[in-house]
């Protein structure tokens, strides 16, 4: 098509358009062009065709059903040759001449492959997240994976993602809280175990001892309080932890297959992060040992942890479920004592991990005043981390009297609660910190007040007393500042002698930090950093100085948490990972600063958080769990509480439920350009949002409720299968309002325009509530009622006759709500001028229409203008150009329209795009050639029958191979076999081979719905040499595996049942051949009025002839009788000003 | 925090309680109220009804000296909140016709309920509760006067705003759905037409039992003291018992703050909150 002088041939037309918007005026204007010789491209922004139309219930005047109505246009736009079709997708750019436009088109990822997909809907049940259905207008919810509406095309489902959640990402181990916390929301518990498990191995221990800054980040702060994730997690673990001791396993540990061939990595120290790094390891299939000193594993979990917070029990299910992995234990051995590295080495570990933790307490060397600290000798003075310890291993220290415990971390708090439970009778807590510094967390410190320990903040030791060699009181020094500036630890204390006091003690605990110990260390090791103090890791990589060996943990990080000790586990695994197999250890490991999702837009019940229940006061001297796990009704309640901020989860259950293996997570936005000749736009409307008419209640009201909310609650598919229900309580409501003009008419808004549509569907709305309610009563509080179309006004007698509408004037100014009923108070003036209130059951608001949300941007990126409400300027007379030569418009983005009215002037709009790309007409089409039909007529009926499976969908409730063993006996049937989706492209292939081999020539698809699938499979015969009526489908889907879900015979025998139906009536048909006839290219338009000097001067433009015929001696009609129209402009000075845009004398 | 504080004169005589109330809240919360220095009157009750003049000139003035001082303004008393607001509007259109110097405009002028509303201070208020008001169930009342004319008032949602509902939920407070939050009181007519008074807040007073409220909650002098003083003669009227006390929003705040002085704020009321904060065991 392009010339050599590189232009397109064809007057430098290009014979293609792009029609923007798919809904009825979209689809109606891609149809015109498509059949009459152009190529179109329709985008469309949502993942489906169809638009505002397809969410109505019934079309006004005639009340037809709306869906009926617009599927076999669907059908007809996904089947046509020449229409491409591209949804989930935006116009970001446009260049070029009339003719002659290069469109760039933004595909946004919609993470499910169209070709794959089959729309089976395994993966609805498998999604847990829910979210408000934009096509239901919030009235019902779906899924984060979702098919727009039932009867969608394309029948592809597709996957709505935001930005990551927030709750994931402070998370040091990524895990994924909005996808645990929605599986358990939906009853899944072990999925939700299983989920926690890919990223935190101690489910259980987190569950419990966990900081959560993910609950810090949780966007339902905004509302109330944070989803309790935490305490979700441990229900979970919990959960798991139950079936398991009743013999069940929902969630088996993972096991790895280890590779006695890769090389073997050693692990030291069995705490969170050695344990994390070596099942990791594991996994991926190397042999690991793990070494840890003690004789149990655990770490600081097992030692430091008190099993009122942390029962040993619990830490050891983690432990076993990680040990399964297939890591090799040895307990009792100590680096240093029992194995160096060098030996490791002689040993054959190519890899080291360290992870030693903090096991050496810090103590008190220090005084107030800078001198050296006395009396940190004296009996009775412990540390403690020796005392946890002591305690955990059952030494059982007992305490006495008075104690003092020096510190304001958790340690100190644990110290402080186990001292309670040694035997001391007053525990009283020291730290430098003012309250609100106090490093442990809120909630610890007020368990220790609860258990009544006496917290003294801002005061230093200067001085332990004792009287001999025993402890017998600590002397205190105000503490004026513990932090500097900077946030940095710099005490400083107040050197006022008046600002000290003196406790008295019996035992003064030490818990003022905790280090590493090297002791095992050479002085001249080379893994010592330049200080001889520390071991350095990278942070990035946590490789040493000697790159073998790794570190991580505590060890590094210094005293921390268990999910952070988890986090480095699984860096260090990676590293090791990669440094064993010769790659860069640090590339690609920098972690982008990710924008966190926002709270989705839309209204929220509040409810409470939930709060486990604790252990009594009077219960806590011994070792009792204090914080008890939430029953499984709470937590599925609090779990209901979360936000779904990401929508979806990326939990990949979808993933693992897809058969077709159709879903693609990490599906990028592809940007595509396309020439086209011509652009139409038909961006559709928006209805008024009625939040900005505060005063109505709307968000607020549950009973008040949008127009377009009504069509769907009307609808079969709606919220309520089609019965007329209330939100509130979901009964029947018997007196319903409508208030009309809301956010037309409206100079407030802005909105000083008349919608068109409100006062018809209003009256259509309300006849068929009355027709689902009988006895309903519909009351419309209107301005004044515009029934302008054709049979509008008879509609408008009927709805009061025939329905009992009532017809209130007035504009209603506030809706009251009732408290207890929900019911809905209004007041208006009646006819006699009285202010009269009137109760009633659910207020419908007559919404307005505005232009759709992307059309500014829309408008700029094409470069079109916009009249001051947002709509495409045109002109009164040309009201389908606009501003831009070349791009064309219709329906409600030039003005509100009606569904009639956006059809005509799609129509309009295509006629000119026709005039535009005349030349180019029929230049890039395509046509789809067949091979010449086989001549069956005098062969006996060979029948073929294929039934489907579609994944599961079909096959869990029929008895697939049955039906098809039922089939092969059928007469006049030669072929049956199963398939896994008949509607696949390689399915297809398989039915062609199969007529072909064995002679068929009749063909049975028993499978889901002909509406969508007939075209496809006769497509197949014709391209197979068959001719396409020689084919029937039995719907064993819809009819059979739906409606007896969970019957298989029933299923099973009804679906035999159609087989047979269909079979015997394949076995009678006759080929049947479509007829084309020729067409005289020629019209007659009768009437020269401005309709008739319209049709023939655009049927001319496009190219074809013409004759106007007209009775009167002159054409113009009853325009010529006009002085003026609306606009000003007076039709009488001649045609010329009546189609400005029209060469003189056409 | 510092802010420029304009008491006005409702809260220096009949809602004193209020004023108390607030410093006492502001102080907790280490926000620094400096009075406005030198202000005057703000020109509501007679001025903006009779001169339309000196419906500017008046709260220009106090606006002027705000501008100055350049820190934000607290105005806790609707009414002045509405002059101020409304001079601050005239002022940035033409300042030359009211004030001697230019004028910014950059003063941002704040009732209670919206200058609390922020996220990092309703955490700070969460953290300063002491005495959840744990089961004691009340609407808020927000009046007309702080909300309208949008315009004016700049209020983010006029019809239905939440401010007030989102501070008395963080001081554990179970606050009321209901659809009375902005309709007139009548305060304005108290004096003039108690006809029109009885009329309109007795309509409140039965629409916020219906709600199960026990006492109402507002931040505006007028609808206090007119919901507070009028409710025995509605009573009467209506031969019916509402029994509502009126509390100040920062009364509330103060009570759960484990304030204790607030026990002396609402000595001044005239439906006795007492037996009503016993009985849900805050006193």
């Amino acid at each position: 098509m392009v010339d050599q002088n590189g232009q397109h041939g064809n007057g430098g037309k290009v014979g293609s358009a792009m029609v923007v918007g798919a809904g009825i005026g979209g689809m109606q204007a891609s149809l015109d062009l498509a059949n009459a010789g152009f190529h179109v491209t329709l985008i469309e922004q949502t993942t489906a065709i169809g638009g505002r139309m397809a969410q109505l219930d019934k079309t006004f005047p005639t009340n037809d059903c709306s869906m009926c109505t617009i599927s076999p246009k669907l059908i007809e736009v996904d089947k046509h040759l020449n229409i491409d079709t591209i949804t989930a997708a935006d116009v970001i750019g446009l260049e070029g001449e009339p003719g002659d436009f290069r469109v760039r088109v933004l595909k946004r990822p919609r993470i499910v492959d169209l070709d794959k997909c089959n729309s089976c809907g395994d993966c609805l049940e498998a999604c847990p997240v829910e979210v408000p259905s934009e096509f239901d207008e919030g009235t019902m919810p779906r899924k984060a994976i979702y098919k727009r509406y039932p009867q969608a095309i394309p029948g592809a489902m597709a996957i709505s993602k935001a930005e990551r959640p927030p709750c994931v990402l402070p998370c040091p181990a990524n895990v994924n809280c909005q996808g645990y916390v929605a599986l358990i929301a939906d009853g899944r518990f072990g999925e939700a175990y299983d989920l926690i498990r890919q990223r935190n191995p101690f489910p259980s221990v987190c569950g419990r001892v966990c900081h959560h800054p993910c609950e810090q980040e949780c966007n339902r702060c905004e509302l109330d309080e944070p989803v309790a994730i935490n305490n979700l997690k441990r229900f979970a673990a919990d959960w798991v932890a139950e079936r398991r001791a009743a013999g069940e396993d929902p969630a088996p540990p993972p096991v790895g297959q280890i590779d006695p061939d890769k090389p073997p990595v050693a692990v030291v120290g069995g705490g969170p992060a050695g344990l994390t790094t070596a099942r990791d390891l594991a996994l991926a299939g190397y042999p690991v040992t793990l070494f840890e000193a003690q004789e149990t594993l655990g770490g600081t979990m097992l030692l430091g942890i008190p099993e009122y917070r942390l029962p040993d029990e619990v830490l050891q299910r983690d432990i076993d479920d990680m040990v399964a992995s297939g890591f090799e234990v040895r307990t009792g051995v100590a680096m240093g004592r029992d194995f160096t590295l060098d030996s490791l080495k002689q040993d054959g570990y190519r890899a080291v991990f360290l992870g030693i933790g903090c096991t050496r307490p810090a103590m008190l060397t220090r005084s107030t005043d800078g001198s050296k600290m006395k009396g940190a000798e004296l009996d009775g003075v412990l540390s403690g981390l020796d005392f946890l310890r002591d305690v955990k291993l059952g030494r059982d220290p007992r305490l006495s009297d008075r104690v003092v415990v020096i510190g304001g971390g958790n340690v100190a708090i644990d110290v402080a609660m186990t001292a309670r439970r040694q035997g001391a009778e007053q525990v009283e807590l020291v730290c430098l910190e003012g309250r609100d510094e106090m490093p442990a967390h809120d909630w610890e410190i007020q368990d220790a007040r609860d258990e009544g320990v006496t917290i003294h903040t801002a005061w230093g030791p200067k001085e332990l007393v004792g009287s001999d060699g025993k402890v017998t009181g600590v002397k205190l020094q105000g503490c004026s500042r513990a932090f500097d500036d900077q946030g940095r630890f710099a005490p400083q204390f107040d050197a006022n002698p008046l600002n000290s006091m003196r406790i008295e003690a019996d035992h003064i605990i030490i818990a003022i930090g905790q280090q590493s110990d090297f002791s095992f260390l050479a002085p001249n090791d080379p893994l010592w950093d330049r200080s001889k103090r520390f071991v350095h890791a990278d942070p990035l990589t946590l490789q040493t100085n000697v790159d073998w060996v790794f570190a991580g943990g505590d060890m590094q990080s210094g005293p921390a948490s268990v999910i952070e000790a988890v986090a480095q586990g699984h860096e260090a695994a990676e590293s090791i990972d990669r440094f064993l197999r010769g790659e860069d250890l640090a590339a690609g490991r920098e972690k982008p600063e990710q924008k966190a999702a926002e709270t989705p837009q839309r209204e929220f019940l509040l409810w409470p958080r939930a709060v486990p229940a604790r252990l009594p006061l009077d219960q806590r001297d011994g070792y009792a769990e204090i914080e008890q796990t939430l029953d499984q009704s709470a937590a599925v309640t609090e779990a209901k509480r979360c936000l779904a901020c990401g929508i979806c989860s990326e939990c990949m259950q979808c993933v693992a439920a897809c058969t077709a293996e159709a879903i693609i997570h990490d599906m990028l936005p592809e940007e595509v350009t396309i020439d086209v000749g011509a652009i139409l736009l038909a961006p559709g409307f928006e209805p008024f949002d009625p939040l900005e008419r505060g005063e109505y209640g709307y968000g607020q009201c549950p009973n008040v409720i949008t127009s377009l909310e009504f069509e769907r609650i009307l609808s079969a598919s709606g919220p309520y299968q089609g019965h007329v229900l209330r939100p509130s309580d979901r009964t029947e409501p018997r007196r319903v309002a409508w208030i009309q003009c809301v956010g037309s008419r409206d100079i407030q808004t802005g909105n000083d325009y008349c919608s068109g549509v409100c006062c018809m569907y209003a009256i259509k709305e309300a006849i068929m509530a009355v027709d689902h309610v009988p006895g309903l009563e519909a009351t419309i509080f209107y301005n004044d009622i515009r029934a302008y179309g054709k049979g509008f006004e008879t509609y408008y007698e009927g709805a009061k006759q025939n329905y009992g509408e009532r017809f209130l004037r007035g504009i209603i100014s506030s809706v009251k709500q009732l408290q207890q009923t929900k019911n809905l108070l209004l007041s208006y003036v009646d006819d006699n001028g009285r202010v009269t209130q009137e109760e009633f059951d659910l207020v419908v608001l007559s919404v307005g229409l505005r232009p759709s949300a992307g059309t500014s941007e829309l408008a700029d990126v094409l470069g079109i203008e916009l009249n001051r409400f947002g709509f495409c300027r045109t002109d009164t007379l040309d009201p389908s150009r606009t501003s831009r030569p070349g791009v064309y418009v219709a329906g409600a983005a030039a003005a509100p329209v009606d569904i009639p009215e956006t059809v005509m002037t799609a129509s309009a709009a295509a006629a000119l795009v026709g005039e535009e790309l005349k030349d180019a007409r029929g230049t890039m089409i395509r046509e789809k050639t067949y091979p010449p039909e086989r001549d069956v007529s005098q062969e006996e009926p060979r029948i073929g029958v294929f039934v489907c499976r579609c994944g599961t969908n079909i096959a869990r409730s029929v008895e697939v191979p049955d039906v098809v063993e039922y089939a092969k006996t059928l007469p006049g049937v030669v072929f049956a076999e199963e398939n896994l989706y008949t509607c696949s492209t390689d399915t297809q292939l398989k039915i062609m081979d199969a007529i072909r081999e064995h002679g068929l020539n009749r063909v049975v698809v028993a499978s889901c719905t002909p509406r969508t699938h007939e075209p496809l499979f006769q497509d197949t015969l014709r391209e197979a040499g068959l001719n396409q009526h020689l084919f029937d489908m039995a719907n064993i889907r819809d009819q059979c595996s739906w409606v007896h879900f969970n019957q298989p015979e029933a299923a099973t025998f009804k679906a035999k049942d159609l087989v047979r139906m269909a079979v015997a009536r394949v076995a009678t048909l006759r080929p049947f051949q479509d007829v084309r006839l020729e067409v005289d290219q020629r019209a007659i338009v009768i009437g020269a009025g401005v309709a008739g000097m319209t049709a023939a001067l655009s049927l001319a433009e496009q190219g074809f002839e013409a004759a106007l015929i007209e009775r009167d001696s002159q054409p113009g009609g009853i325009a010529l009788r006009l002085r003026y129209i609306l606009s000003g402009i007076g039709p009488k000075k001649g045609p010329r000003l009546i189609f400005p845009h029209r060469p003189a004398g056409a | 925090m510092e802010v420029s504080y304009y008491p006005g004169c409702s809260l220096e005589g009949m809602a004193v309680e209020y004023d108390r109330s607030i410093r006492a809240v502001c102080h907790a919360l280490g926000i620094v109220l400096a009075d406005l220095p030198d202000w005057s009157c703000c020109g509501a009750s007679s001025a903006h009804f009779l001169d339309e003049e000196l419906s500017i000139r008046l709260p220009a003035r106090n606006m002027e000296i705000a501008e100055r001082e350049g820190r934000e303004l607290l105005v806790p008393c609707s009414a002045c909140f509405q002059r101020l607001k409304q001079a601050d509007k005239e002022l940035k259109k033409d300042a030359a016709r009211w004030i001697d110097r230019p004028y910014e405009g950059k003063t941002a002028i704040w009732h209670i309920n919206e200058f609390f509303d922020r996220p990092e201070l309703i955490e700070a208020i969460k953290g300063k509760v002491r005495k959840p008001l744990d089961g004691l169930a009340g609407v808020a009342y927000y009046g007309c006067l702080s909300q309208r004319p949008p315009k004016v008032t700049d209020a983010p949602s006029p019809e239905t705003p939440e401010s007030m509902d989102r501070l008395l939920r963080a001081v554990g407070m179970e606050v009321r759905p209901w659809s009375y939050k902005t309709d007139c009181c009548g305060a304005s007519l108290t004096i003039t037409r108690t006809d029109i008074v009885h009329k309109l807040s007795g309509d409140l007073f039965e629409a916020a039992l219906e709600a199960g409220a026990e006492c109402m909650v507002t931040d505006c002098p007028m609808c206090q003291s007119n919901l507070d003083t009028r409710q025995a003669e509605i009573e009467a009227i209506r031969q019916r018992q509402y029994g509502l006390p009126v509390f100040y929003l920062t009364e509330l705040m103060g009570l759960a703050f484990g304030n204790y002085q607030a026990t002396g704020w609402w000595k001044r009321h005239f439906v006795d909150p007492v037996p009503l904060l016993r009985r849900k065991d805050l006193l």
